[in-house]
C-alpha cells in the first residue's frame, strides 16, 4: 500500500507543516506571552507581526543583510509595543478585561492604513536571504533550505526564552506574575514595569514572525489579520496563556493544515478551524491549558 | 466627595432611568423623518445594523459576553433566507422565519459549547467559529451559496403589494420591524429577565451570589441575540436582493463591536445611534480619502480610553451625575440609611 | 525616484482629505450624504464604484485615476454633445454589501443615469443584475462572466476579457511555446475554476496532457504544501489561476526550491503589483497575461498618447485594470455621441453595442451580440533582478482577440465550457 512515493511525500508534507508551525507557534508564544502576564488578548497581534514584515523591509533594503533586519524588526517593533502598552493599555488596567481587546482591535484597523500612507498601497518584496535559497536533498526528499532555518531559527529562539523564563532573574518575575501578579508585587517588585516588558517580549516574537514570514509572501499592509486569526486557533487549541500549548499547538495546526493541502487543498483553512472545534468539544481549556483560565 | 462608595451606588441605582416607553416612540418618530434628512440608502443602512446592534448590544452591554463572531448570525440570517427565496420559493415571511430561526439554532450549538468559558477566550472562539463558517461557505458548500459570487438571482418580493425593491418602500418596511424590534427590546428590558439582564449589567458577581444562573442567562441572551443578528441578516438580503460572501466575513462582526461600542454599550438607545454615527462617519471620510479607517479606528481607540461609556453611556453619565448632585443638594439633613 | 512620488502622492492627499474631512465633521457642507443632490438638467452623470480600500486598493486606485482622466478629457473638450459631465465615486471596499448599497445611493441618491467600475468578477455579477432590474447602463472594468449564459442582461456591458479569453490566449501561446504537459494551480472560486475550464478545453483541442490540478482557498499564505504534488508530477508548465497576494506567495514559494526554475510558469492573469511585490522571484521564466501593459506604447500611438498623459498626472504607469476603464469610459461617452442623445438610455445601449474605435491597442469593437470588448491579450515574462521602476516586464506575445473568443451562440449557453468537466 505505502510506496516509497507515498512514504516521500508524506516526510515532505510533514516538512513542510513543520516549517509553517514553526510561524504559528512564534505567533501565538507572543500571544500566550502577552495574555499570562497582562490578562490582554492583543487583537493587533498579526498587525505587530506586519510592522515587523515593514521593519525587514526597510532594514533590508539599507543594510542588504536580512540578519540586520530580523533584529530591526524585534527591536522596531518592540519599541512600539512598549510605548503602546504605557500610553494606550496601561490607562485600562483594572478595568473592564474587554477593554484592551476592544483598543487593540482598534489599532488594528487603524494602523495598516497609516502603513499604507507611508510605504503607498502596493507590498514590498524581501527576497530571500543569500545563503539561505536553494534546497538540500536528503535522500528523496527536496528539503527547502530557508524552511529549515525557519525551523532551526524558531527552535533556538524557543531554547533561548525557556532559559531566559527559567534562569535569569527577569525571567523567573515573568513567570511569577503570570501566577499572581499580586503577589509579585506585595514581594516588592515594580509589576507595572514587568507588564511593559511582558508586552515588548510578546509584540517582539509577533516580529519575529512577520519578519521570517516575510521572504516567502511580500509586506503588505492588510497581512496581519489572517495572522491574527491563526494565532487564535493555535491559542485557542493549545490553551490560552501556556507556552508549551502554543508551541504544540502551533506545530499540530502547521502539519494538519499541510496534509489536508495535500489530500483536499480547498479545505486547508476551514480544516485549521474544524480541529480546533473538536479540541473545544473533547477538551475546552485547550490541549495545555490550565484549569480555571479559560 | 467623601462619601462611602456603597451609599453612592445606590443612589445611582435609584437615579439610573429604565427606559421609558416613550424613549421606544420618540426613536421610532426620528427614524421615520431620517430619510428626509439623509439619503434613503444610508439610512436603511443604519436600521439594519440598528436591529443587528441592538441584538449584539443585549449580549454585550448587559451580560459582558462579548462575540467576535456575530456575522456567523447576520451571514446566515442572510444566506438562510436567501436560500429560501432563491430555491423553494418561499414568501418574504416564511423566509425571514428561515433567516432568523437557522442562527437562533446555531447560537444554541456555539453557546453550548464555549458560552462556559471567560469572557476573552469566548471571543476569540466566537472568532473562530465565525471565521469557520466563512470559509465554509466559500469554498466546500460553495455549491449551495454559490462561493464568492453570494446568491444572486433572488426573486423580487413585494409586501401587501408595495414593491419591495424600491427605495421607499423598502425603507418603511424595515423601519416597521425596527420599530417592533424597538419595542420588543424594551420589553424584555422590563420583564423580570430584563431586570435580572440589568442586575447582571450592574454587578455580575452579586447576581451570581443571589443564586442566579448566569451561564443560563448568558445562553439565553446568545440566543436571543442571534435572532436579532438574522434578523437583520434577512433584512439586508431582502434591501439588497443579494447575499455578498462578505457577510459571513469577520469584519461584519468587528463593525457591529465598533458600532455598538461607540453608540455606547449597555444603553437602550446605543446601538442605533452607534449604527448612525458609525456609518455617517464613513460615508463621509470616504468621499474625501480612502484611508477612512484610520480615522474610524483612532476614534474608536479614542473612545475606549476616554469614553467607555460610548455616545449614550457618557450622557447617561453625565445626567445621572447631575442628578446626583441635585438630590444631594436637595436632602442635605438626611441620615444615610445604607 | 518613481517610488517617491508615489508616496508623496498618496501624503498629500492624505493631508487634504484630513483637512476636508474634519472640515466636514466640524458641520461644513457635506454634499453626497445630506439629501441635496438633484438630478440637474443638461449634465450627464456618470458614477463608478472601486475598492479602494483592502488588499486590492492600488489596483482599484488605477481605476478611479483612469476614470478621472477620460471625464476630464471629454469636459476639457466641451462635454458629451456639449453637455457637461458630473462624475461621483464610491469606495466599494470590495465588500459586496457595501458595493450594492453604493450603488443604490449613487442611483437613487445621486440619480447616476449610467455607472461603472468594480474590480471583483463577483461584486459586477450583483450590480449587472443591479442594472438590468432598474435599466441603469453598466459598463464593468473587470474580468467578469457577467455577459455570459443566464447573466447575460441588456445593459450591462464588460471591457476587460473575460476570465475564458484570458485562458485561451494564455494556454494557446503556453501549448505552442512552452510544452504540453502541465499542472495547475486554482484558487477555489468561480473565477479561477473558468479559467481552469478554458485551459482544460483547450488542452483537448491542441493534445495537450492534464497532469492535475491543486486548489487552494482564496487567500492562502502557504503554497510549500501544494509543491509536494506538483514536484512529483514533473509538469513542463505550471499554471497559476490566482491573482494578488496568491499569486505572488506562490511565486515566491516556488522559487525558493528553485522549481521556477525547472519548468514554465504561467499566470493567466497577472498584474504589475504582483511583479512588484514578488520582486526578483518574478523572473524571465515567469509568464503572465494582461489585457494591457505600458510597453505597448512603442507598438500604439494610441497607447503612448494615454501613457503620456496618464504619466503626467499620476506619476507612475497604469494597470490593465485603468486602461479598461479608461476604454469603458470613454466607450460609453462615444456611444452617446453615436445616439446623439445623453438621455435616452435604450438608443445608448444600442449604440454602445457594436461601436468601433481605436483608443489605447488596436482597432477594437463592443461586440453587440454579448456586450463584451473584443481585445487583444498580452503576454509578458517578468524581468527579474533587471526589473528597474516600473520596467518590470517584456511583452512576449499579443494574442489577437478574433482567435480568443467564442461564437455569440457558443457564449449565450457558456459552451464549450459548461461542459468541462473539472478535477
Amino acid at each position: 500500500m505505502f510506496s516509497d512515493v507515498n512514504w516521500t511525500v508524506f516526510f515532505m508534507q510533514l516538512f513542510f507543516g513543520l516549517a509553517l508551525g514553526s510561524i504559528f507557534v512564534l505567533l501565538a508564544s507572543g500571544l500566550s506571552i502577552i495574555y499570562g502576564l497582562l490578562d490582554v488578548v492583543n487583537f493587533a497581534h498579526g498587525t505587530f507581526a506586519m510592522l515587523g514584515a515593514y521593519a525587514v523591509f526597510v532594514a533590508v533594503s539599507l543594510s542588504g543583510s536580512f540578519a540586520v533586519g530580523i533584529i530591526s524588526a524585534v527591536a522596531i517593533v518592540a519599541l512600539i509595543g512598549v510605548l503602546v502598552e504605557l500610553f494606550l493599555l496601561k490607562p485600562l488596567y483594572g478595568k473592564d478585561p474587554l477593554l484592551p481587546l476592544l483598543l487593540t482591535f482598534g489599532l488594528s484597523v487603524a494602523v495598516p492604513d497609516l502603513v499604507k500612507i507611508v510605504f503607498g498601497l502596493t507590498g514590498k518584496p524581501v527576497a530571500y536571504p543569500e545563503g539561505l535559497s536553494g534546497a538540500t536533498l536528503a535522500g528523496p526528499l527536496i528539503l527547502s533550505n530557508y524552511r529549515l532555518f525557519i525551523i532551526v531559527f524558531t527552535l533556538v529562539i524557543l531554547i533561548s526564552l525557556w532559559l531566559f523564563l527559567k534562569k535569569s532573574d527577569l525571567g523567573m518575575i515573568i513567570r511569577a506574575a503570570t501566577r499572581d501578579s499580586l503577589m509579585v508585587q506585595v514581594l516588592g517588585t515594580n509589576t507595572s514595569r514587568i507588564w511593559t516588558i511582558g508586552f515588548a517580549l510578546g509584540t517582539g516574537l509577533a516580529a519575529l514572525a512577520g519578519a521570517i514570514a516575510v521572504p516567502m509572501l511580500a509586506a503588505t499592509p492588510d497581512m496581519g489579520v489572517e495572522m491574527t486569526m491563526t494565532a487564535f486557533v493555535v491559542t485557542v487549541v493549545g490553551g490560552l496563556g501556556s507556552l508549551g500549548g502554543a508551541i504544540v499547538g502551533g506545530l499540530l495546526i502547521g502539519v494538519i493544515v499541510a496534509f489536508t493541502s495535500l489530500v483536499a487543498g480547498e479545505y486547508s483553512n476551514v480544516a485549521m478551524y474544524f480541529c480546533m472545534a473538536v479540541i473545544l468539544l473533547i477538551r475546552p481549556r485547550g490541549l495545555f491549558g490550565e484549569s480555571g483560565r479559560e | 466627595m467623601t462619601e462611602p462608595i456603597e451609599s453612592r451606588e445606590t443612589m445611582l441605582r435609584d437615579v439610573n432611568a429604565k427606559p421609558r416607553s416613550t424613549v421606544v416612540w420618540a426613536a421610532a418618530l426620528v427614524l421615520a423623518a431620517l430619510p428626509l434628512v439623509i439619503s434613503v440608502p444610508l439610512a436603511t443602512d443604519i436600521l439594519i445594523w440598528g436591529i443587528f446592534g441592538m441584538g449584539f448590544n443585549l449580549l454585550l452591554g448587559y451580560t459582558g459576553v462579548l462575540s467576535f463572531g456575530h456575522a456567523a448570525y447576520f451571514g446566515l440570517g442572510a444566506y438562510a433566507s436567501g436560500l429560501a427565496m432563491r430555491y423553494w420559493g418561499a414568501g418574504i415571511w416564511a423566509a425571514i422565519a428561515a433567516g432568523v430561526a437557522a442562527p437562533m439554532l446555531l447560537a444554541c450549538f456555539i453557546g453550548a459549547l464555549a458560552i462556559r468559558r471567560r469572557g476573552v477566550y469566548f471571543a476569540m472562539i466566537s472568532l473562530a467559529f465565525g471565521q469557520m463558517l466563512f470559509f465554509l461557505a466559500l469554498s466546500p458548500l460553495k455549491h449551495i451559496t454559490r462561493g464568492e459570487d453570494g446568491l444572486t438571482h433572488i426573486p423580487l418580493a413585494e409586501v401587501f403589494s408595495l414593491p419591495l425593491h424600491k427605495p421607499v418602500p423598502i425603507y418603511y418596511f424595515i423601519f416597521a420591524i425596527t420599530t417592533v424590534m424597538l419595542y420588543m427590546t424594551w420589553r424584555i428590558l422590563e420583564s423580570p429577565f430584563g431586570r435580572l439582564l440589568r442586575a447582571f449589567r450592574e454587578n455580575e458577581e452579586r447576581a451570581k451570589a443571589c443564586g442566579y444562573n448566569t451561564t443560563l442567562v448568558k445562553f439565553f441572551t446568545l440566543v436571543l441575540s442571534a435572532l436579532y443578528g438574522g434578523l437583520a441578516g434577512a433584512l439586508n438580503m431582502l434591501y439588497l436582493n443579494y447575499v455578498p460572501l462578505t457577510t459571513l466575513f469577520w469584519l461584519t462582526s468587528g463593525t457591529i463591536v465598533m458600532m455598538t461600542i461607540l453608540g455606547g454599550k449597555g444603553t437602550f438607545l446605543g446601538p442605533l445611534v452607534g449604527a448612525a454615527v458609525f456609518l455617517f462617519l464613513q460615508n463621509t471620510i470616504s468621499l474625501w480619502t480612502p484611508r477612512w479607517e484610520l480615522f474610524v479606528g483612532a476614534i474608536f481607540v479614542a473612545i475606549i480610553l476616554a469614553f467607555p461609556g460610548g455616545i449614550m453611556g457618557t450622557i447617561r453619565t453625565i445626567v445621572n451625575n447631575r442628578k446626583t448632585a441635585r438630590l444631594q443638594k436637595r436632602a442635605p439633613a438626611v441620615p444615610s440609611e445604607g | 525616484m518613481k517610488r517617491k512620488t508615489g508616496t508623496t502622492v498618496s501624503r498629500r492627499n492624505f493631508l487634504k482629505g484630513a483637512a476636508i474631512g474634519g472640515a466636514a465633521l466640524a458641520g461644513g457642507g457635506i454634499p453626497f450624504i445630506v439629501r441635496m443632490a438633484h438630478a440637474k438638467e443638461g449634465v450627464v452623470k456618470y458614477g463608478t464604484m472601486h475598492p479602494l480600500t483592502g488588499p486590492y486598493s492600488a489596483l482599484g486606485t488605477d481605476q478611479r485615476n483612469a476614470t478621472q482622466l477620460a471625464v476630464e478629457e471629454w469636459n476639457a473638450k466641451g462635454g458629451v454633445l456639449g453637455h457637461k459631465i458630473e462624475w461621483v465615486h464610491r469606495d466599494d471596499q470590495l465588500n459586496g454589501a457595501v458595493a450594492l448599497r453604493r450603488v443604490k445611493e449613487l442611483v437613487e441618491e445621486e440619480k447616476c443615469g449610467f455607472i461603472g467600475g468594480t474590480l471583483s468578477g463577483a461584486i459586477s455579477l450583483a450590480i449587472n443584475e443591479f442594472a438590468n432590474k432598474n435599466r441603469i447602463p453598466y459598463v464593468a472594468y473587470c474580468q467578469s462572466d457577467m455577459v455570459l449564459g443566464s447573466d447575460q442582461g441588456k445593459y450591462g456591458f464588460a471591457f476587460m476579457v473575460i476570465p475564458y479569453s484570458a485562458a485561451l490566449a494564455t494556454s494557446k501561446y503556453a501549448f505552442e511555446k512552452l510544452g504540453k504537459k502541465w499542472f495547475s494551480l486554482t484558487a477555489d472560486y468561480r473565477w479561477g475554476q473558468s479559467l481552469l475550464e478554458g485551459w482544460i478545453w483547450q488542452s483537448q483541442q491542441m493534445g495537450g496532457q492534464f497532469l492535475g490540478n491543486v486548489y487552494h482557498p482564496l487567500g492562502a499564505t502557504d503554497y510549500s504544501t501544494y509543491l509536494t504534488r506538483i514536484m512529483a508530477a514533473k509538469p513542463e508548465v505550471l499554471v497559476m489561476n490566482n491573482l494578488g497576494a496568491d499569486q505572488t506567495a506562490a511565486i515566491k514559494q516556488m522559487s525558493e526550491l528553485g522549481l521556477t526554475k525547472s519548468m514554465k510558469v504561467v499566470c493567466t492573469k497577472t498584474a504589475m503589483t504582483t511583479m512588484k511585490e514578488a520582486g526578483a522571484a518574478y523572473d524571465e521564466n515567469i509568464m503572465g497575461g494582461m489585457t494591457f501593459y505600458w510597453g505597448l506604447k512603442d507598438k500604439y500611438p494610441g497607447a503612448k498618447k494615454f501613457m503620456d498623459t496618464y504619466m503626467k498626472k499620476f506619476g507612475q504607469p497604469i494597470e490593465q485594470d485603468g486602461e479598461s476603464g479608461y476604454v469603458a469610459t470613454n466607450a460609453l461617452f462615444m456611444a452617446m455621441e453615436k445616439a446623439g442623445t445623453v438621455t435616452d438610455k435604450e438608443k445608448i445601449v444600442a449604440a454602445l453595442e457594436g461601436l468601433k474605435y481605436t483608443l489605447t491597442k488596436g482597432p477594437e469593437v463592443v461586440r453587440a451580440c454579448d456586450h463584451q470588448r473584443e481585445q487583444s491579450y498580452l503576454l509578458v515574462k517578468g524581468k527579474g533582478k533587471k526589473a528597474q521602476g516600473w520596467d518590470l516586464a517584456d511583452i512576449v506575445a499579443e494574442i489577437p482577440g478574433a482567435s480568443i473568443i467564442m461564437s455569440c451562440e457558443d457564449n449565450a449557453k457558456k459552451l464549450p465550457f459548461a461542459n468541462v468537466k473539472l478535477p
